[in-house]
């Protein structure tokens, strides 16, 4: 790309060209075996899109079959399926890579000002990896799927006539994609940062992204291992996790949730990230606490180590464990309430513009606050025997999960489409499809708070007429439809945007982070020379003065 | 591009540097990654013997503790000369023949078959006499007299009289069906509880072999894997590929093979010596 600057000396920045990386080479090999990290972003972009709604239509079928006792539109043995379906396509297939594999591929390297990320052969092997996992799982799926839960519970995991097997193996190649990605990620952020790109002047996403990577790194081969010994427990009878040969049940759930609570920051920690991005941006305002911010994401992924056995309080294991598990838990509360903080504080006295991303981030903050908080009552040693495998229980994670880490990926997406393909979507409509699934989410899950608490078991797929919990599973069940519509509005929306949508500008939301700097689309090896960083991500000027990114690109270093 | 590409290195990076030390932090990573799959079986490894002690003892008595020194000095060995050869990459000067370094990495490969022939003979030892896991234990009656001879050596009890097969399969049952017939039953028969618990070592040392068989077959899978990773730096040595300026993957080879190494430096004691 530098002869072109050479023989265009007239050359400026912001001036764009005709090539840029979606139109650079065509055909459809050009895509699947690119090692471009944008085209690799898009490709997991789209395949996640197509994961979320499979897991979205389980969901709606779950909602319908419980909107009348007894059988509504399946079996009781369908719906054991349909729901441990639903959750691992959206945990594995959806929440895990959804913002750190796709917008994080994109992106990342983007603010750091580096070319690509470090290994880009391994970028694209993650992704065939990612593939071949989903092809398992969909595979295992038609192949009559499994009842377990997302979460392969033994003895009943080692001894049911189903395809545990397949389903644990697809888990397992999907763990290596998620290690790859993760360990890329780290090397990345530590040496591919250009010059100038000191860690404190990194912006906050990157640093969620680090956090996520390290957790991705050590947390995911644990889960092999896991799935391997539930795997060999079936083909072998090894009898490790089997009471009848000697073996300890309750040591697969140690086991599991060794990484499986860790993997939930996996999931949260990026939806942060997000949300530093948005919030500043949007608040044309310095983010308030920027080390504290990017401290607390480490610290999460530090305690989340320590806390997995808060889901075994009902299991069995000790009760003095129980009670150092439920202190530690708390401290979780202490990083993500400094975040919360942050960003509160960060809004006050912001030149706030309600745009579409930035509705998705205020979802965040609201639905997220109640998530976080009622996971304060399900760590309490006293209340979790009351609403332990509750809807309470469902309701918080989907708080947590959806209202938390689904908004901040769609907020993302809202605010880094322009710079993925050039094309600014309808703001009317992005705006209505935020609210409408605001408003969903929160018809969709409150309710299950209320039933929860008033006993209503999860998982279960019946209850009876006159429990009174019918009227608290209709109105979640509308809510989902309302769910689907804002989905849907946004989905049109987006995709009408491909063709119809108005050219984007290179820094069309007056970001300072480097990606603004290049163009949108940007070029094949994303800047031209490799830019300077002058000062942090956040500094924006005052009154109307125009923002600009961080740094820039510099023709000579 | 403004820097003009005669180095080695890749589009992204700026220069030899940068991408040799990404692709070494890399390898660290990667291989925090290996020692936490292994520590998932180390666990499992500390649970069950914690939770049936005399068993493991009487079972790991059952290990050749001469054909695994053997190994492990072989293993150490493959270290050493591996170590070597990233030395001899160093040193090497631009243009110079790599036949050295390929003469060191060949004898580390060898060393590596070594360590599998001597596995493969411990392997068929075990599988001959039914030290199996799980199911495959059962099914080997002979298993079960191996640990009865083995307890007989360890404890100096001699259990073949009341461990016969019928006596079992009742306890079995009794114990099974959860009555307090199962605990008279071991009254009964044994004057002490640790006769009883002698009798449970027998029925549950198919977790010790099950245990030993994960761990090293996962750790025999590494050897093959590191065997492959030597031989193809091997190969890129053949061609003359590495100098002082150049060696990354040499030295990433080795230090896979020293994790592959330093594994087995562990399982050593933990199987064959505890």
């Amino acid at each position: 790309m530098s002869s072109n600057t050479q023989a265009n000396p007239e050359y400026q920045l912001g001036e764009k060209e005709s090539t840029n990386y979606i139109n650079a080479s065509k055909g459809l090999m050009s895509w699947l075996f690119t090692i471009d990290h944008k085209r690799i972003g898009l490709m997991y972009l789209f395949t996640i899109m197509g994961t979320f709604a499979l897991g979205g239509f389980l969901a709606l079928a779950v909602r319908l079959e419980l909107f009348t006792p007894g059988q509504t539109i399946m079996g009781p043995d369908a719906y054991n399926r349909v729901f441990t379906l639903h959750g691992l396509v959206m945990v594995f297939l959806f929440i895990i890579p959804g913002i750190p594999a796709a917008l994080g591929n994109f992106v990342m390297p983007l603010m750091l000002g580096a070319k690509d990320v470090a290994f880009p052969k391994l970028n694209l092997a993650s992704f065939h990896i990612y593939v071949i996992g989903t092809v398992m799982a969909l595979y295992t799926t038609l192949d009559g799927g499994v009842d377990t839960g997302w979460t392969f519970y033994t003895p009943y995991s080692s001894t049911i006539d189903s395809q545990v097997v397949m389903m644990t193996m697809s888990a397992f190649v999907l763990g290596f994609s998620s290690i790859f990605t993760g360990l890329n990620f780290v090397v990345t952020i530590h040496k591919m940062r250009a010059p100038g790109m000191t860690w404190d002047r990194l912006p906050l996403f990157v640093w969620a992204l680090y956090a996520t990577a390290i957790i991705q790194v050590m947390a995911t081969p644990v889960l092999g291992i896991t799935l391997l010994l539930l795997a060999m427990e079936r083909v072998m009878g090894i009898g490790i996790f089997d009471p009848a040969l000697g073996g300890d049940p309750v040591l697969f759930q140690h086991f599991f949730w060794f990484y499986s609570h860790p993997a939930v920051y996996i999931m949260i920690l990026p939806g942060m990230g997000v949300m530093s991005e948005l919030i500043t941006t949007f608040s044309r305002k310095r983010i308030f606490g920027y080390r504290a911010i990017a401290l607390s994401s480490i610290a999460i992924a530090v305690i989340s180590f320590l806390v997995w056995g808060h889901h075994m309080f009902v299991s069995g294991q000790s009760a003095y464990a129980g009670m150092v598990f439920s202190f530690l838990t708390f401290l979780v509360a202490i990083p993500s309430g400094i975040k919360i903080i942050n960003w509160s504080t960060t809004l006050y006295k912001g030149a706030i513009s309600l745009d579409a991303p930035m509705v998705w981030a205020l979802s965040f903050l609201i639905l997220f606050t109640i998530g976080g908080l009622t996971g304060i009552f399900l760590g309490a040693l006293g209340t979790d025997i009351h609403l332990h495998d509750t809807y309470f229980v469902v309701a918080h994670f989907h708080y947590v999960m959806m209202g938390g880490t689904a908004m901040a990926f769609f907020g993302g997406m809202h605010y880094w489409w322009p710079k993925m393909f050039g094309k600014m979507y309808n703001e009317f409509a992005a705006r209505l499809a935020a609210w409408t699934v605001f408003v969903g989410f929160n018809v969709t899950f409150f309710p299950q708070f209320i039933m929860g608490s008033r006993g209503m078991p999860r998982r279960y797929y019946d209850y009876l007429p006159e429990s009174g919990y019918q009227i608290f599973h209709q109105i979640s069940t509308v809510g989902s439809w309302i769910l689907l519509l804002g989905m849907l509005i946004m989905a049109v929306n987006l995709f009408s945007s491909l063709k119809n949508g108005k050219e984007a500008s290179s820094n069309p939301w007056e970001a300072r982070s480097l990606e603004w700097l290049t163009q949108s689309p940007p070029i094949e090896h994303n800047f031209h020379e490799i830019p300077t960083v002058v000062e942090g991500p956040y500094e924006f000027p005052i009154a109307t003065a125009t923002a600009t990114p961080q740094g820039a690109e510099s023709s000579d270093p | 591009m403004s820097t003009i590409i005669t180095h080695e290195h890749a589009h992204h990076f700026y220069d030899n540097e940068q991408q040799a030390s990404s692709a070494k932090l890399g390898m660290w990573l990667f291989l925090v990654t290996e020692v936490l799959l292994f520590s998932g079986l180390f666990v499992a490894y500390t649970v069950v013997k914690s939770l049936h002690p005399e068993m493991w003892r009487v079972a790991s008595s059952q290990l050749d503790w001469v054909m695994g020194s053997v190994n492990t000095l072989v293993l150490i060995t493959s270290s050493w000369t591996v170590a070597l050869a990233v030395r001899a990459a160093q040193t090497n000067e631009k243009g110079e023949k790599n036949s050295q370094i390929v003469g060191l990495l060949a004898f580390t490969i060898l060393c590596a078959f070594g360590f599998l022939i001597v596995k493969y003979f411990e392997y068929s030892h075990k599988i001959h006499d039914g030290l199996l896991w799980g199911k495959s234990y059962f099914n080997h009656p002979e298993a079960i007299e191996h640990l009865k001879e083995g307890i007989k050596q360890t404890f100096s009890m001699d259990v073949t009289a009341l461990s016969s097969p019928e006596f079992l399969a009742g306890l079995k049952a009794h114990t099974a069906a959860g009555t307090h017939d199962g605990q008279h039953l071991i009254h009964h028969y044994a004057s002490t509880v640790t006769y009883a618990d002698t009798l449970m070592t027998v029925e549950q040392g198919h977790l010790f072999f099950g245990v030993y068989f994960l761990l090293t077959g996962l750790h025999g899978i590494h050897v093959v894997i590191g065997m492959s990773v030597l031989a193809w730096v091997l190969v890129l040595a053949q061609k003359g590929r590495f100098y002082k300026d150049y060696y990354t993957p040499v030295e990433l080879g080795g230090l896979y093979w020293h994790l592959v190494d330093l594994i087995w430096i562990y399982l050593f004691p933990l199987l064959y010596l505890v």
